[in-house]
C-alpha cells in the first residue's frame, strides 16, 4: 500500500458522500457536501502535484532557492486560493440558506421549488 | 452631404428622442424641419462626396456610402416623402405624448433608409437594412399597448429578419464568389460570376431576403398584419420606402447577377403570384388600409416582375412605376389616415359622401386615384404604358399581359374604392359631424396628389433628372420612349381602357366579391401557418426548458456530475492506460488521518444529526491539515485549520435557527448512493492514474528558481500568491469581499422590513 493508492481512495469517498449529500433534499446537508467536495478537489490537486514528504518549498537562510527535493509551490499555492474562496462561498451559501428557510419556512429543496411561482 | 444626410436623421432622431419633453412645447408646425434639412442634404449631394471608411481592412470589409443615379433617385423619394410625413404624423398626434417617440422613430428609420439607399457595399447595405427591420418593428409595435399591434410587430420581424439572414448569408456567398463585397468591383465581374458553380446559392438567397422585405408571396401575409402601425408609418414604411428596400436591392444587383441563372425566373414567377394573390384580395377588403395594403403587394409584384424581365424598357418602366407607387400610394394612405382620424373608421361599407365635408382631402383622393387608375396624363398611365410596352416589346413575356392586366384592373378598383366611394358615394351614415383634417395633415396627401399630375408635365425633368441617371446605374441600354403624358391611340391604350370598364364592374360588385372573398376561409391564410410555426417554435423551446430546466437543484448537480463522468470515461476510453504501480511507501501514522477522513465523510454523510454532520466536517478538515503538515505544506495546514474552525461556526451559528432536519421520504436514495460511489470510485481511479502516470516536470520550478532573487522571499507558497499571480489573489479577495457585501444586504434588507413593520 502506498501514500498514493491510500489517497486516492480518500479523494474517492469525499467525491463520493460530497456528491451524495448533494443530491439529498435537505439543504443542510446539500452545503455540508458542498464543503466535501471542495475538500476532495483540493485533495485532488494535492496529490496530483508530486508528494515529497516533509520539505516544505522554503528557501532556507541564505540559499537562493528551496531544495531540490521540495514539495510542489504552485499547487499549494492554487489550493490556497481555493480553500478561501470555498470558505467565501459557503458563508454566502449559508446565508442565504438563512434567510430562505426564514421565508418559505421549509428546508426542503422540493418544497422550495414547488412554492416558486410559475414563470 | 451623403454621409451628412444619413448621420443627420441619427441626429435628429437621438435628440428629439432624447429630449422628448422639450421637444413636446414646440408646435405641429415646425415638424417638417429636420426632414427638411435632410432633404436638402440629399439635393446638394454630390456623386464625389462618397464616404469610404475601412471597417475591418483584414478580411476587406469596408464601409461605404456613396451615391449613384439609383441610390439618388431612392433617397429623393424617401427624402421628399419623409418631410410630408413626418408633417402629417405631427399632425396626426397632435397633442399626445406619442408624437415626439414617433418623429423620432421615423426620423431614425429614414436614416437607415437613406444608408441602405447609399450603400455601395454589400456589407454596409445589410447592417442599413437590418436597422430598417428593427424600425419597422418598433413602429408597426408602436402601439405597445395593443397585444394585436404587438403581434404583428413580431411577425413582421420574424419574416424580414429570417429574409435578413438569408440575405446574409447570400451576400457572404457572393463575395466569396466575385471577392470582393464592393458593388463596383462585384459588377465589373459580372461574367464570371454568372458561370460560377455555386451562383444559384447566392442568387436564391438574396432573393429570399428580398421577397421576405418586399411582401412577395408567399411571405406577403405580413405586410397587412402591418396595418397596425400608425396611418403615417403605413404610408411611409409599409407604401412607400421600406417595402421598396427589397425591389431597390433586386435592382441595385441586376448589373451583377441579371444574367445568373434562377435570377429573373425567379423574379417573374414571384412577382407575377404576388401580383395575382395581392390583387385579388385587395378587392375583398372592407378595411381602407387593408385594401391599401393588398394593393401594395400587387405593386411590389409588379416591381419585381419587371425587373425579373430585365431589358431596358421594363427597367426603365420599373423606375417610373417605383415613382408614381411612391406618390399615389402614399396619398391614398394619408387620405385613408385623415378619414380614419375625422370620421372615425376605416370601413368602407360605413363611409361615403364625405367630399362635401372633407373637400381638400376629397380632391387628394381623387387624384391620387385617377392617378392610380391610370388617367392620361398621370405618373400612374406613364408607368401602366410603359410596363405594358416593354412585356409586348418581347415574344417570351408576352403571357405576362394577363397578370399585368389583372394588376391593372385591380388597381383601377382599389382606385374607385378609396379615391371616390368614399367621397362621392352613397352615404351609409350621418356625416354632419365630419370635418376637414388639420392643413398640416391635408398637406401631405395633396402635395403627392399633385407630384403625381406634375410629373409627366414636366416629362423632360422627370426622365432626364430622376430615371435616366438611375437607368444608367442598372443598365447599359436605353429605353425605347421616355416618360411622357401622353403615348397615342394604340393597343396598349385599348387595354387600358378595358381594364378601367373591368375595374368599374368590379367596383359595381364589390359587396358580393367580398361576401364571396368572406366565405374562402377554409384556405390557409399564411398568418395562421405563421402563428402555427411560431407557436410549435415556442412550445418545442418550453418543453426543452422544463427538461432541463426543472427548478429541482438536484437534477442538476446529477446532470452536470454524470457529465463530467461521461467526459472522463470518454477521454479514456479512447486513449486506455493503467497506472503503473508504485510511489512512496505509507507509513503507520500518516494512516490514520486519512483512515479519520475517510470515516468522518460517511459519517456526515449518514448522520441525521446536523450538529453531528458539521463536526464530522470539521474532523475532515483537520485530517486533511494533518495530510498538508505532513507533505511540506505548512501554509496549506495553516488556512485549513484556521478556515474549518470557522466553518464549523458559522454552521453551528445557522444551525441554531434552522428546524432539525427530519429524514424526508426519499424513493432516490439508493440510486444516487450507487451513482455517487460510482463517481467515487472513478474519481479515486483519476487521483491515481495521475500520481503514478504523469511524468513530473514541475510547473512551479520556474517559481521556486525566482522566488527569491526576483520575489524577494524565501517562502515560494508566499511570493506566488502575493507576487507572482498576485491578480489572482486580488481576484480571490474580490470574490469574498463580494460575498461579504451579498451576506450583509440579505440581512440589511431583513432588518429594514422587521423595522417597517
Amino acid at each position: 500500500m502506498t501514500v498514493e493508492a491510500l489517497l486516492s481512495v480518500a479523494v474517492g469517498v469525499l467525491f463520493a458522500t460530497g456528491l451524495y449529500l448533494m443530491l439529498r433534499r435537505t439543504i443542510v446537508r446539500l452545503l455540508i457536501g458542498l464543503s466535501l467536495i471542495g475538500n476532495a478537489a483540493n485533495l485532488l490537486i494535492f496529490v496530483a502535484a508530486s508528494l515529497r514528504r516533509g520539505v516544505p518549498p522554503i528557501a532556507p537562510e541564505g540559499a537562493a532557492a528551496p531544495p531540490p527535493e521540495a514539495a510542489d509551490p504552485l499547487a499549494q499555492a492554487l489550493i490556497l486560493t481555493a480553500i478561501v474562496i470555498s470558505f467565501g462561498v459557503l458563508g454566502f451559501a449559508l446565508a442565504l440558506t438563512d434567510r430562505t428557510v426564514q421565508a418559505t419556512g421549509t428546508d426542503d429543496l422540493d418544497q422550495m421549488t414547488e412554492e416558486e411561482p410559475e414563470p | 452631404m451623403i454621409a451628412a444626410a444619413v448621420g443627420l436623421c441619427f441626429l435628429f432622431a437621438l435628440a428629439i428622442g432624447v429630449g422628448r419633453r422639450s421637444f413636446a412645447r414646440v408646435p405641429d408646425q415646425l415638424a417638417w424641419l429636420p426632414g427638411a434639412a435632410v432633404l436638402a442634404a440629399v439635393i446638394v449631394a454630390r456623386e464625389e462626396d462618397a464616404l469610404r471608411l475601412s471597417w475591418l481592412p483584414e478580411l476587406g470589409l469596408q464601409f461605404v456610402l456613396r451615391m449613384d443615379g439609383l441610390g439618388r433617385l431612392f433617397a429623393l423619394i424617401i427624402a421628399c416623402i419623409g418631410v410630408l410625413i413626418q408633417a402629417y404624423a405631427a399632425g396626426y398626434f397632435s397633442g399626445k405624448p406619442d408624437r415626439e417617440r414617433l418623429l423620432s422613430l421615423l426620423l431614425f428609420f429614414e436614416g437607415s433608409m437613406l444608408g441602405l439607399a447609399f450603400s455601395g457595399d454589400l456589407l454596409t447595405l445589410f447592417a442599413f437594412w437590418e436597422l430598417t427591420s428593427v424600425s419597422s418593428f418598433l413602429l408597426i409595435g408602436f402601439d405597445s399597448q395593443s397585444a394585436e399591434a404587438r403581434k404583428s410587430a413580431q411577425q413582421a420581424l420574424t419574416i424580414t429578419a429570417a429574409g435578413g439572414l438569408a440575405l446574409l448569408a447570400g451576400i457572404l456567398v457572393l463575395g466569396q464568389i466575385g471577392g470582393s463585397f464592393d458593388l463596383g468591383v462585384l459588377a465589373s465581374r459580372a461574367e464570371t460570376i454568372a458561370r460560377h458553380p455555386s451562383i444559384g446559392w447566392a442568387v436564391a438567397l438574396i432573393l429570399l431576403g428580398c421577397f421576405t422585405k418586399s411582401a412577395q408571396f408567399p411571405f406577403h401575409f405580413w405586410l397587412p398584419g402591418a396595418m397596425a402601425a400608425p396611418t403615417p408609418v403605413s404610408a411611409y414604411l409599409h407604401s412607400a420606402t421600406m417595402v421598396k428596400a427589397g425591389v431597390f436591392l433586386a435592382a441595385l444587383l441586376t448589373p451583377v447577377l441579371g444574367s445568373a441563372p434562377l435570377w429573373s425566373e425567379s423574379l417573374i414567377g414571384f412577382g407575377a403570384a404576388t401580383v395575382v394573390v395581392g390583387g385579388i384580395a385587395a378587392l375583398l377588403q372592407t378595411d381602407l388600409k387593408l385594401i391599401l395594403a393588398y394593393s401594395t403587394v400587387q405593386a411590389l409584384g409588379s416591381l419585381c416582375l419587371l425587373i425579373g424581365v430585365g431589358t431596358p424598357n421594363a427597367l426603365h418602366a420599373a423606375l417610373a412605376l417605383l415613382c408614381a407607387h411612391a406618390l399615389y400610394k402614399g396619398a391614398l394612405f394619408t387620405v385613408a389616415g385623415c378619414v380614419d382620424k375625422q370620421a372615425g373608421t376605416r370601413e368602407i361599407t360605413r363611409l361615403g359622401a364625405l367630399a362635401r365635408r372633407m373637400p381638400v382631402t376629397a380632391l387628394a383622393g381623387l387624384l391620387a386615384g385617377l392617378s392610380l387608375i391610370g388617367a392620361v396624363a398621370f405618373a400612374g398611365f406613364t408607368s401602366k404604358e410603359l410596363a405594358f410596352k416593354s412585356i409586348l416589346a418581347s415574344p417570351d413575356t408576352r403571357w405576362l399581359v394577363a397578370v399585368m392586366l389583372l394588376s391593372a384592373l385591380s388597381g383601377g378598383g382599389v382606385a374607385i374604392l378609396v379615391g371616390y366611394e368614399v367621397f362621392w358615394g352613397k352615404a351609409s351614415g350621418p356625416t354632419e359631424h365630419v370635418r376637414e383634417a388639420k392643413p398640416i395633415m391635408v398637406a401631405a396627401p395633396l402635395v403627392l396628389a399633385v407630384a403625381g399630375l406634375a410629373l409627366p408635365l414636366m416629362a423632360g425633368l422627370w426622365e432626364r433628372g430622376l430615371i435616366q441617371p438611375a437607368l444608367a446605374s442598372i443598365t447599359q441600354g436605353q429605353p425605347d420612349k421616355p416618360v411622357q403624358p401622353w403615348y397615342g391611340v394604340d393597343l396598349v391604350l385599348g387595354l387600358s381602357l378595358a381594364s378601367w370598364a373591368i375595374a368599374f364592374l368590379v367596383y359595381r360588385r364589390h359587396a358580393d366579391l367580398v361576401h364571396w372573398g368572406r366565405a374562402q376561409r377554409a384556405f390557409p391564410s399564411g398568418t395562421v401557418l405563421h402563428a402555427g410555426v411560431w407557436t410549435g417554435i415556442l412550445a418545442f423551446a418550453a418543453s426543452i426548458t422544463r427538461l432541463v430546466q426543472n427548478g429541482r437543484l438536484r437534477w442538476y448537480a446529477l446532470a452536470t456530475s454524470a457529465a463530467v463522468v461521461a467526459l472522463m470515461v470518454l477521454q479514456y476510453a479512447a486513449a486506455p492506460g493503467v497506472p503503473r504501480v508504485g510511489g512512496t511507501g505509507l507509513q503507520a501514522f500518516e494512516a490514520l488521518p486519512l483512515l479519520a477522513v475517510m470515516v468522518a465523510a460517511v459519517l456526515a454523510a449518514a448522520s441525521w444529526n446536523s450538529l453531528a454532520a458539521v463536526a464530522s466536517l470539521g474532523i475532515v478538515g483537520w485530517g486533511l491539515a494533518a495530510v498538508y503538515v505532513d507533505f511540506g505544506a505548512p501554509d496549506l495546514a495553516l488556512t485549513q485549520l484556521v478556515v474549518e474552525a470557522l466553518t464549523v461556526v458559522l454552521f453551528v451559528f445557522v444551525l441554531r435557527r434552522l428546524p432539525q432536519p427530519r429524514p424526508k421520504p426519499d424513493r432516490w436514495r439508493l440510486p444516487h448512493a450507487l451513482f455517487a460511489g460510482m463517481v467515487g470510485c472513478l474519481m479515486a481511479f483519476l487521483a491515481f492514474a495521475v500520481t503514478t502516470t504523469l511524468p513530473h516536470e514541475k510547473v512551479a520550478d520556474w517559481h521556486a528558481a525566482m522566488s527569491v532573487p526576483e520575489g524577494q522571499g524565501r517562502n515560494v507558497v508566499n511570493v506566488i500568491l502575493v507576487d507572482f499571480r498576485a491578480l489572482d489573489t486580488l481576484g480571490e479577495i474580490t470574490v469574498l469581499a463580494v460575498a461579504a457585501v451579498g451576506v450583509a444586504a440579505m440581512y440589511r434588507s431583513k432588518l429594514r422590513r422587521e423595522a417597517d413593520r
